[in-house]
């Protein structure tokens, strides 16, 4: 009789466990991040070049945190992985298509919205960022190289986005949209040979002509980025936050660039003057136009100023 | 000599003494040409006690506090001066530092944080009148490449835009520096490509989208570390966004000229200070250019001494996050590395800016 009266007990405690756990389960559901902010921002970078591959270190990430705290308040993004120092060699960053081992498929192209901090590189006709570790005697690489012409289908290029999930890639790094290189930025929105299959490209890069800042001073550029690219386009919160004028002993600029793909020339202006965080349109079905905006002139350290390529 | 314990202990107290002296001087001499660089780029008027006493009596400003704070008139009048209709704040999107019922009956708040938004158009206002930010943002005057004509908004058209909006937020015309104004064209441009080939630039067009047009904020001369007036102009003149950072100004108590004299540094300890702190993150050798300029810096941005380079008083990277503090006289040194030879594949290290101290114990006092 007392046992079964225990058992009774067990078994109401039992089932009233099981129903405030199912009303949990679902009140957890109902507030989860992955369901209520379903998109996902990454960060990658380098603060201390003192491994591998020996560079002068920054405090860069403090200003990218500004971006990465600021871009889940909005109801849309939830953070996904803030990687800093940490594992640091090309394996995040290079597609599997091009080198091995790489593997930006789970890693860096599997965030919706990214940006990469660090030192960067005008390497003949492309972007080069420096990496902290060089992945080991076999791969022996202090560099994740960027796409340009002659150097694709394994001949040298490395970063492919947006084949398995990225829209938008920012690029916390100097040189990465130098004016010289913009004829051949396009490549990296889409992997040669997967992209053509199952339809997955990039939306849009953002990144810098010549050299870009880091400092106290320049991170809540990074925080307003963030901010009001939830009520305007990407490119017009990249270009108008990421500006400066007269810093360095020779009055230079910091010169943001934004560069988008469509299918034909209406399908890229639409893309770059209207996504917003908020507003993100379908993958590209096919890369017939690259369009892009830039401040005329621009002249920053590490570069000529901004001469329009075409 | 014979070897005692006495003598061992002795030798260590030497060895001691000979390491303080040694090691300071060492790191001070490590790198010859960063401090050649740092004494060369020194302000003349650093260490300079009139200066800086001249500096800390500065009169303090209220910023966009005394306007953007809960007087709807004057928000009224600002907001016809850039066109900006139908913007509402919801019940609840606006938050007050304090709810103080005047005799007429009405709210003498201090507004924290209002959000406005036009349901119409899309436009956004958000004003944090205590950090002195305000941004206006109407994504329905951003060029659209596709059907928008050209701009040709002149260099002074904008600049008359900008300063009339200055005037209209309650800005003190006298400190918009327009000897530093940055006016500039941003353009976009199209390229036809073949996903597996080539671009053909030959068929590539291009067009004047906007007029971005920034100045930044000084007072008796010295510039306002981070306070500007930022606008972008669009092809009918409108200006599309804007963003103001214009907080309170007042330099921070206990800075009283009178009082001033043993605090000021002396030059050759900024020049240190300054190899130093770039010399932590700066390899010898690899600093190509250094430009030091005496500027107001929030108090809380200054590096202390004895911090990690670049990392505040507020390591949480607040620095602007509630209250905007008030301000001191710094040193803002900005180091650039070499530039590379185009397309030469060499390493381009970002520039780098370090706030110092040009007074001892300049410590933000609100910040407890």
């Amino acid at each position: 009789m007392r046992n079964n009266k225990h058992n009774n007990t067990l078994r109401a405690t039992a089932w009233m466990v099981s129903a405030l756990l199912t009303v949990a389960t679902a009140g957890i559901l109902a507030v989860s991040p992955a369901a209520a902010n379903h998109l996902e921002a990454k960060m990658y970078g380098i603060d201390n070049w003192d491994q591998d591959c020996i560079q002068n270190s920054l405090n860069w990430s403090a200003q990218v945190d500004r971006w990465y705290n600021e871009i889940d308040d909005h109801g849309w993004y939830h953070q996904d992985g803030r990687f800093v120092d940490i594992g640091m060699d090309r394996s995040p960053f290079c597609d599997p298509d091009a080198a091995s081992p790489c593997n930006d498929g789970w890693r860096m192209d599997e965030g919706d919205a990214v940006m990469i901090f660090m030192h960067g590189s005008d390497s003949g006709n492309h972007w080069r960022g420096a990496l902290r570790f060089n992945g080991g005697a076999a791969v022996n690489d202090c560099w994740i190289d960027a796409p340009e012409s002659g150097t694709e289908f394994g001949a040298g290029a490395e970063l492919y986005a947006g084949d398995m999930d990225m829209e938008y890639l920012h690029l916390s790094s100097c040189n990465s949209m130098d004016d010289d290189n913009l004829s051949n930025s396009w490549r990296m929105f889409r992997d040669p040979i997967d992209s053509p299959q199952n339809g997955r490209r990039l939306h849009q890069a953002d990144g810098f002509h010549g050299f870009m800042w880091i400092g106290s001073g320049f991170r809540a550029d990074y925080e307003d980025f963030a901010d009001d690219a939830f009520s305007v386009s990407i490119k017009d919160s990249w270009m108008d936050n990421m500006r400066r004028s007269n810093v360095g002993n020779n009055n230079d600029d910091q010169c943001p660039v934004a560069l988008a793909v469509g299918s034909d020339r209406a399908d890229c202006f639409n893309r770059i003057d209207n996504e917003r965080y908020n507003n993100t349109m379908s993958d590209p079905s096919a890369i017939g136009y690259y369009c892009y905006y830039y401040y005329d002139g621009c002249d920053p350290a590490g570069e000529t100023p901004f001469t329009d390529p075409n | 000599m014979k070897i005692t314990k006495r003598n061992i202990t002795g030798l260590v107290v030497m060895f001691a003494a000979l390491q303080l002296t040694i090691v300071p001087a060492q790191s001070q001499q490590s790198c010859p040409e960063l401090h050649e660089l740092a004494g060369g780029s020194l302000p003349s008027l650093v260490g300079d006690v009139d200066t800086m006493a001249a500096l800390v009596a500065v009169a303090g400003d209220p910023g966009i506090a005394a306007s953007m704070s809960g007087d709807k008139k004057s928000l009224k009048l600002a907001l016809n001066a850039i066109g900006a209709r139908g913007l509402k704040a919801s019940k609840g999107d606006c938050r007050f530092d304090g709810r103080r019922k005047r005799t007429d009956g009405r709210h003498d708040e201090e507004a924290v944080h209002c959000d406005y938004e036009a349901r119409k158009t899309g436009a956004t206002l958000s004003i944090k009148a205590a950090e002195g930010r305000l941004t206006f943002l109407d994504p329905t005057r951003s060029f659209q490449a596709q059907s928008d004509p050209d701009n040709e908004v002149t260099d002074s058209a904008a600049a008359e835009t900008i300063r009339a909006v200055a005037v209209a937020f309650g800005l003190d015309e006298k400190q918009l520096d327009y000897q530093l104004a940055d006016i500039a064209r941003v353009k976009v441009a199209s390229v036809p490509v073949s996903e597996s080939g080539f671009p053909d630039t030959a068929a590539a067009t291009v067009q004047v989208a906007e007029v971005y047009t920034a100045v930044p904020r000084q007072v008796q001369g010295v510039g306002v570390h981070g306070s500007k007036i930022q606008a972008s102009i669009d092809h009918r003149g409108q200006v599309a966004r804007m963003h103001l950072r214009w907080p309170e100004f007042r330099v921070c108590e206990g800075n009283e000229a009178s009082r001033l004299g043993p605090r000021v540094l002396d030059p050759s300890k900024v020049k240190i200070a300054i190899a130093e702190e770039v010399g932590e993150q700066w390899a010898c050798g690899t600093v190509a250019g250094l430009r030091s300029s005496i500027m107001y810096v929030p108090a809380s941005e200054v590096d202390s001494p004895g911090t990690d380079s670049d990392e505040t008083v507020n390591e949480s990277g607040g620095d602007d996050e509630g209250s905007a503090g008030c301000y001191v006289p710094a040193l803002v040194v900005q180091v650039t590395g070499p530039e590379p030879l185009e397309d030469s594949g060499e390493i381009s290290y970002a520039g780098a800016e370090y706030l110092l101290p040009l007074l001892a114990g300049n410590e933000d006092p609100d910040d407890g």
